[in-house]
């Protein structure tokens, strides 16, 4: 039994390792957070949401802002754990040991797969709004995922599953971006949804906010839960890459005071503008028109006020901005299954680096094809909420982890302590399991199958062939 | 008045760095000057992803790298060069064109005209061409 919980020493990480320089203060901080929080899930999953919760959604983000706060201070700690840059798989071989290990790291693929799915969902829609406004017209059956329209009859998301294979294969040569690019995006984003509150502002009709809060706080209509939890749940993913600012731990000057302000404020200040945005977006349309516009909810305020100009730079500054996140997402997709596999958990297929681009080449075709075929053929309600499940999983494990190392490591460095312990781990995982309860129950059983399979892969494959075995 | 006295070579693995390599290694010797051997694993911080999921990736790198530079150093060393060898992560047209030349305060940057394939020249730029722009010394690229 005890082999399933056998552990990687810490030395064998710090070994090479390189100290990092000091050098981000708050604001460093809360940009970088609000450039990893803003831009696709407010472009993508706010349709969704206007339709679990009616203009509560605004509460709804208060409240996935929260569990992010929680979480980010949990996995601040448990990131500084080790004085070295490593991923939470990495660090969690070492803090409890291997099947834990391969759980979050199989978790985490499925987040990141299907995250790229969903964004190149949205992506579609932006993008065939804006053929429509040039005048080029896809057929209806080829634009979206079967079932993402009520009444509408679609079949396969054509432009998403090209976007993806497009994206894999620039990945797999080994083209990133750059920080400045990445920045630049993150300020096109962001000029975009200023720019629309603006020019949107002034079509609000306060009798659409009634009632404010159709479904309550929990409840089950047509089949599906709605409500503000429910909904919560939903636009947690607009979240999603908050933790980026936790990681930051060893680069940051003082990082116990500097830290939680860094989260906290970017926190505040993306969920005021996402509270703007569907109070704008839910004051100007009554909130069940956004059936219709499912993957691009946020052209469904610009058909209305008919500032088709604005569609256009909307869908331009969504399209940018959306495929640059697909670039980031698929590139660490690549990457936690060539850990995996380095560490012999995975067959070797996935961590073969190919000489000549120096990238994970195979694993990172096997995953962008799959991704890509996930991207056109499941819808974007299925495949939004195993995103979150599996986020929402990862943070439990790692909140938990917080308390555990707490009780039975107590000396062990740490780069940052999170405040309030017990209190914030505990705080932490209670919200996590308050919107992984708000999500459908059959995304409840979608990701036990995932994890069963992933536990079949351990068992009947990682177990035996763990490079941790040949060391002891 | 010595021209050069700390050299920067810049390697990849490719034939044209290697060649660089070997002319910077008689630039040294020539010059009785400094010779310090980088090797870049790169990483964009515009990359950086939840989890730190592309940490381990880096790592793994640097520290295959390291190995490979050794032969590096020692046939420098073995030619009586003043060397030091350096595996580094980061991005590598900052890193040559600023951050290391200011550290060691080098005068040569020595590059082979390598970079990346057609697409990637088209989306990024080439390495060489950027040092050449941005550095605040001479560069020698090595064709």
């Amino acid at each position: 039994m005890s082999s399933l919980f056998r552990k990687k020493s810490i030395a064998d990480l710090e070994k090479n390792a390189s100290p990092l320089k000091r050098t981000l203060r708050t604001w460093d901080l809360t940009f970088l957070g609000i450039g990893a929080i803003i831009g696709t899930g407010i472009f993508v999953l706010t349709g969704k949401g206007a339709l679990t919760a009616g203009p509560a959604l605004s509460v709804s983000f208060l409240v996935a802002a929260i569990c992010c706060g929680f979480a980010g201070l949990c996995y601040a700690e448990f990131a500084s754990m080790a004085p070295v840059a490593g991923s939470a798989y990495t660090y969690s071989y070492i803090a409890f040991g291997e099947i834990i290990a391969f759980i979050i790291g199989w978790d985490l693929i499925l987040e990141y797969a299907l995250s790229v799915a969903t964004v190149s969902a949205g992506w579609s829609g932006y993008f065939v709004n804006l053929l429509d406004n040039l005048g080029i017209h896809i057929p209806t059956i080829l634009t979206a995922a079967a079932g993402t329209t009520p009444g509408v009859t679609t079949v396969f998301d054509l432009p998403a599953f090209i976007v993806v294979l497009v994206i894999t294969w620039i990945i797999s040569i080994g083209i990133t971006q750059t920080k400045r690019a990445n920045d630049t995006m993150v300020i096109i984003k962001l000029a975009v949804i200023v720019l629309f509150i603006i020019c949107t502002v002034w079509f609000i009709k306060p009798q659409n906010w009634h009632p404010f809060n159709p479904y309550g706080l929990y409840s089950y209509h047509n089949g599906t839960a709605a409500g503000i939890i429910p909904a919560a749940s939903i636009v947690f993913f607009s979240f999603i890459g908050f933790d980026a600012v936790s990681s930051s731990a060893e680069e940051t000057i003082n990082p116990s005071k500097t830290l939680p302000r860094g989260i906290l404020l970017s926190l505040v200040i993306s969920t005021i503008l996402y509270i703007i945005m569907t109070l704008i977006m839910t004051g100007v349309v009554p909130f069940k028109m956004f059936s219709k516009y499912l993957n691009a909810p946020v052209l469904a305020v610009l058909a209305k006020t008919g500032q088709s100009w604005l569609s256009i730079i909307v869908s331009i500054g969504a399209i940018l901005g959306m495929t640059t996140v697909m670039l980031v997402q698929l590139y660490g997709q690549s990457r936690i299954s060539y850990s995996m596999s380095r560490d012999g958990l995975f067959p070797k297929f996935f961590g073969d680096v190919d000489k000549k681009h120096q990238t994970p080449f195979k694993g990172t075709w096997f995953f962008g094809i799959i991704t890509a075929l996930a991207g056109g053929f499941i819808n974007l309600n299925i495949l939004s909420e195993l995103v979150n499940i599996g986020t929402l999983t990862a943070f439990i494990l790692v909140s938990a982890g917080v308390l555990w190392m707490r009780h039975s490591q107590p000396d062990l460095h740490r780069g940052f302590k999170a405040p309030g312990v017990p209190f914030t781990p505990i705080i932490a995982i209670a919200f996590c399991l308050v919107l992984i309860a708000g999500l459908n129950w059959e995304t409840w059983i979608r990701f036990v199958i995932w994890l069963i399979i992933g536990l079949c892969i351990y068992f009947g494959y990682g177990r035996k062939h763990a490079t941790i075995n040949s060391k002891h | 008045m010595k021209p050069y006295s700390r050299i920067l070579i810049g390697l990849d693995g490719s034939d044209q760095a290697d060649r660089a390599f070997n002319i910077a290694c008689v630039l040294a010797q020539v010059l009785s000057a400094s010779l310090y051997v980088v090797w870049i694993v790169n990483r964009d911080r515009g990359m950086d992803s939840s989890f730190g999921v592309n940490e381990d990736f880096y790592r793994d790198r640097s520290v295959q790298i390291s190995a490979k530079l050794n032969p590096y150093v020692k046939k420098a060393a073995d030619q009586h060069i003043d060397v030091t060898g350096k595996a580094l992560i980061g991005n590598i047209k900052t890193l040559l064109a600023k951050d290391v030349p200011d550290e060691y305060k080098i005068d040569l940057i020595v590059l082979g005209n390598t970079g990346s394939n057609m697409v990637g020249k088209m989306l990024q730029g080439s390495h060489s061409g950027y040092v050449i722009q941005h550095s605040g010394c001479d560069v020698l690229i090595v064709k």
